[in-house]
């Protein structure tokens, strides 16, 4: 993705819609892609997308070019969306807990759907649904963005070698929860 | 190059192509006799491939037209000029919103703004002069000094009080 213009941004800071529109068309898909992965619901995606580039807007004032522009709104998008999927995830956990104890019958039946629901959702959601959102946030950045481990440090604001352990550590899971699929389905 | 340092490697670096030449040649080298490690590379290839083929989404058109509605609601009031200027003016305008809100030549700005303050605070002082000149001087300090000597006369109605007073 190239690099936003300087007149562009400037144009955009002081409250130009068209300028600003231009900016969302080159950034939104990858904001997008990277939020739902890390949230895991088109819902959710949706509207942090929304909140991210609403956040970038009000700010855009105090960029000071220190940093890349595309890095910032990476940054924002990345800990939006995993701010998210914490509140959402203990959103769940709640709801969760007020039904075990007021809907036990309803278990078997949910537990059916839970696994038609997990057929249709893609492999790529499986496999990152076993990682924590930090872990998941790096993988996606390297494996289905293909950033490089400088560009997912300033994005994650992260140094190099912890980028480097927690994609192994990530890897390592992700292996071991392929290979045990394998052998569920031979078995 | 020993097995654990190259599945080191396989796992970060020569996967995401972060070794130099000369690392990447060692790797290669032994990957070509050392089977363990090949296998290991090949799992995590298949992880890989299953993570790379997913779906590309693009956010449905709703999401820029809340994002602009959202924008249009919130947007500050020195944004939006008060009635609409016409081309030339707009063009001023402009030019001095840029000025005031880019965070460029902020010490300049800020450096402008202090002397403007000084002044202010300076013609302010002047007048203050003018008007009560013998409030500065001697007959100042007589004033202070019998509101000073007032203060002494009130009860404070407690005996520790009028124990020092």
């Amino acid at each position: 993705m190239n690099e936003i213009p300087d007149d562009l941004i400037k144009k955009a800071a002081s409250g130009d819609i068209e300028a600003f529109e231009e900016i969302y068309r080159s950034f939104s898909a990858f904001v997008f892609r990277v939020v739902l992965r890390v949230t895991q619901n088109t819902h959710d995606a949706e509207e942090v997308t929304q909140d991210v580039f609403v956040k970038v807007f009000n700010s855009l004032k105090n960029f000071g070019f220190r940093s890349q522009f595309k890095t910032w709104v990476y940054r924002i998008a990345v800990n939006l969306a995993i701010n998210k999927y914490k509140a959402s995830s203990r959103e769940r956990k709640r709801n969760l807990d007020i039904d075990e104890v007021g809907d036990l019958v309803s278990t078997q039946e949910d537990a059916t759907k839970s696994v038609e629901r997990q057929e249709f959702k893609e492999q790529a959601d499986i496999l990152l649904a076993r990682l924590n959102p930090e872990m998941r946030a790096c993988v996606v950045l390297r494996e289905m963005e293909g950033l490089d481990y400088k560009e997912i440090a300033e994005t994650l604001n992260i140094p190099i070698n912890t980028v480097r352990s927690r994609l192994k550590r990530a890897r390592e899971a992700l292996m071991a929860h392929a290979e045990r699929q394998v052998v569920k389905h031979e078995v | 190059m020993k097995c654990n340092r190259v599945r080191e490697l396989i796992m970060t670096d020569y996967r995401d192509r972060e070794v130099d030449a000369g690392a990447k040649e060692e790797v290669l080298a032994h990957l070509t006799w050392c089977s363990e490690c090949r296998a290991l590379e090949k799992r995590l290839n298949l992880v890989s491939s299953r993570l790379r083929s997913a779906k590309r989404p693009v956010p449905p058109e709703r999401v820029w037209t809340n994002i602009r509605a959202r924008i249009s609601e919130e947007k500050p009031a020195f944004f939006r000029p008060l009635i609409s200027p016409a081309p030339a003016v707009n063009v001023l305008w402009d030019r001095i919103r840029s000025l005031v809100l880019t965070p460029r030549f902020l010490a300049g700005k800020l450096a402008l703004a202090a002397v403007m303050v000084a002044v202010v605070i300076g013609v302010y002082a002047h007048i203050q002069r003018g008007g009560h000149a013998a409030l500065f001087g001697e007959e100042a300090l007589i004033m202070t000094a019998s509101e000073s000597a007032d203060d002494l006369n009130y009860d404070l109605g407690t005996d520790v009080e009028k124990y020092f007073l």
